[in-house]
């Protein structure tokens, strides 16, 4: 019995540390993917995606049920109780109630049936990921509302994430874990005993490019679950595609080294993974006649946000990333001048050679488009400032003052004005 | 996801710091630049280019010291996160201020909310200070107050957080002694 509780726990941890896997962004995962053809092996090359719409019909899991409490699986929810119990008082988890309201109501679209059995926690994380625990606890994160562009394009990874519960795709990992890890250790021992214990390592490597292929068939079922049930939902399947085509350009435009596990990836490649998506979107049919995308709820919802999840973009100065990202931003929306307010931001907050010019530049755009935020005037004179150009960097200066006096930095920007630095230099 | 072992470090490795009693009878240097008279007994370590003091624990309340920072050079000397922004010389308050924040949301407080960024004499020289909160990702609020200035091309800062509830409150007019205190030190 010790034995089996040694297993337990350790699949336990394993099964923890595939979580902290499966929580990296899917972000991290396209890196991945888009780099690591060199590494590819026969490994990763698994099951053909399935593109039969009648295939994502089976769910293992009843609204409403619950795991015996005699059961492993028992055991998992519990301890995905006590991690949602944390999500919960998150510093992170954002509170407000219109933007709970709306994400909730798309999770019921899709999730239907199960939209009970379904909590949904928003988090501010600038990243683009979603999770979903055994138990039915749902995490976005701002970094993917951010990100996708409209409500089709939100509730495919809902589907997605759907795809993973109610297929119980945690369970079946976790017990892959154990048996993997149990035959593992016996091998381990044989090659020992025969004076080959570092092929052992060897053993390892393969075993755990085992689970993580297990894991990719998981991802490409998940995905097929996400398009099936948007498109029962009454969303257009061939946006699920679009989400993936706007994270690589993204993923392209970074060219930072980035990980070198691409053979433990969790995800399908990319371009297996689109023409996947698009050829299931092309079997489905939505419930709506066209199949709708819900963009303009989905901006007119999005928008009081917007400056803060791009604000908390910026502030992780991946520029190229972010500046792409604003690029397909402004394709979708045209030039707002909160979006050329924010492409100013980060040429001034990179400083490269060009910035200052550029961000006047953009700045000055925005403003010829409409009303960008007061701020603003503010980066701009600060610019100004620099380059020596104090009349305008005052009159910027003062109308910042002018169209927010109740900024809680107003006694800094007068200090300015009257010529001073704001610092000891 | 466990993409911040920055936030351990900076929070909670003090757990495995050289504490070292700092009574308040006597002016000391802290950061090898800033000379201070405390007015309460507080245990300080260091840890790679900060000192930080606290009365009750580093998670509860602490009074950090960074070292001056160079153009080119992030707020924190750490290998991790690597993006972090990065100082220069020709940065107004404002800027810093913005540095300050995007320093700290990587490191893993959240909702961080600065404010109240105005003029401040800081060790007899033309420095600012401001206010800010924020939230850990435990969902524990904290206050907090930063103070610093430019000299020689070097930022100096000083900062103090405290949990809101209690820790805060409770030395935070020994912090703001300290802070007002200083007399900077040539490097």
């Amino acid at each position: 019995m010790k034995v089996r509780q040694l297993i337990f726990g350790l699949a336990v941890a394993c099964f923890l540390a595939a979580c902290a896997t499966a929580n990296e962004s899917y972000e991290i995962a396209l890196k991945r993917e888009s780099k690591g053809d060199a590494s590819k092996s026969p490994e990763t090359a698994v099951s053909e995606p399935v593109d039969d719409a009648a295939a994502y019909q089976l769910a293992e899991l009843s609204p409403g049920e619950r795991p015996p409490v005699d059961s492993d699986e028992a055991g998992l929810w519990m301890m995905m109780d006590k991690a949602e119990d944390r999500v919960k008082t998150s510093g992170r988890r954002y509170r407000d109630k219109a933007l709970n309201d709306y994400v909730r109501d798309v999770v019921c679209r899709v999730s239907r049936d199960y939209c009970r059995d379904i909590r949904v926690y928003i988090m501010r994380v600038p990243y683009f990921n979603a999770t979903m625990a055994p138990n039915g606890a749902m995490e976005i994160w701002s970094g993917l509302l951010l990100r996708v562009q409209n409500e089709a394009q939100l509730a495919s990874i809902i589907g997605h994430e759907l795809g993973h519960y109610l297929r119980r795709h945690s369970l079946k990992r976790m017990q892959s874990v154990i048996d993997t890890s149990g035959g593992l250790a016996a091998f381990q021992v044989v090659l020992a005993t025969v004076g080959l214990g570092s092929l052992g390592n060897l053993a390892t490597l393969a075993a755990l490019g085992g689970l993580q292929a297990y894991s990719r068939d998981f991802e490409r079922e998940a995905d097929g679950y996400g398009v099936v049930l948007m498109s029962k939902a009454g969303y257009d399947p061939k946006e699920s595609a679009k989400v993936w085509e706007r994270l690589t350009r993204e993923q392209k435009a970074d060219d930072e080294e980035g990980s070198t596990y691409s053979f433990l990836s969790t995800h399908p490649e990319s371009e297996e993974r689109l023409a996947a998506l698009k050829l299931l979107a092309n079997k489905v049919q939505p419930q709506h006649p066209e199949g709708r995308d819900s963009s303009v709820t989905f901006r007119a919802v999005m928008r009081p946000y917007r400056g803060v999840f791009l604000s908390d973009e910026l502030n992780l100065r991946r520029f190229k990333r972010t500046e792409e990202l604003l690029k397909i931003l402004r394709e979708d929306n045209g030039e707002q001048p909160e979006l050329l307010f924010y492409q100013g931001e980060l040429y001034r907050l990179r400083n490269e050679k060009g910035d200052r010019e550029r961000a006047l530049a953009t700045y000055r755009k925005a403003l010829s488009v409409g009303k960008p935020p007061a701020e603003v005037h503010k980066s701009m004179g600060l610019i100004l400032l620099k380059t020596k150009q104090r009349d305008a960097a005052r009159r910027s200066l003062a109308q910042y003052l002018k169209e927010k006096p109740d900024a809680s930095d107003a006694r800094m920007i007068q200090h300015l004005m009257q010529g001073n630095r704001g610092e000891g230099k | 996801m466990f993409r911040r072992p920055s936030i351990i470090l900076f929070f909670v490795l003090a757990g495995c710091a050289q504490f070292s009693l700092v009574e308040p009878t006597q002016r000391v240097t802290v950061a090898k630049v800033y000379s201070v008279s405390p007015s309460t007994t507080w245990s300080g370590f260091t840890t790679q280019n900060w000192v930080r003091w606290t009365v009750d624990g580093p998670l509860l309340q602490a009074l950090t010291f960074i070292e001056p920072v160079e153009t080119g050079r992030p707020l924190l000397d750490i290998s991790e996160p690597k993006n972090l922004p990065l100082f220069n010389a020709d940065m107004t308050a404002p800027e810093v201020m913005e540095l300050f924040k995007a320093t700290m949301q990587q490191m893993g407080l959240h909702q961080l909310a600065a404010r109240g960024l105005e003029p401040a004499e800081f060790g007899k020289i033309s420095g600012f200070r401001f206010d800010f909160t924020a939230v850990s990702k435990d969902g524990l609020n904290y206050s907090g107050f930063a103070a610093g200035a430019v000299q020689s091309d070097k930022l100096h800062l000083v900062f103090y957080t405290g949990s809101q509830l209690v820790y805060f409150e409770k030395h935070r007019e020994d912090a703001r002694k300290v802070i007002q205190s200083i007399q900077l030190q040539k490097t």
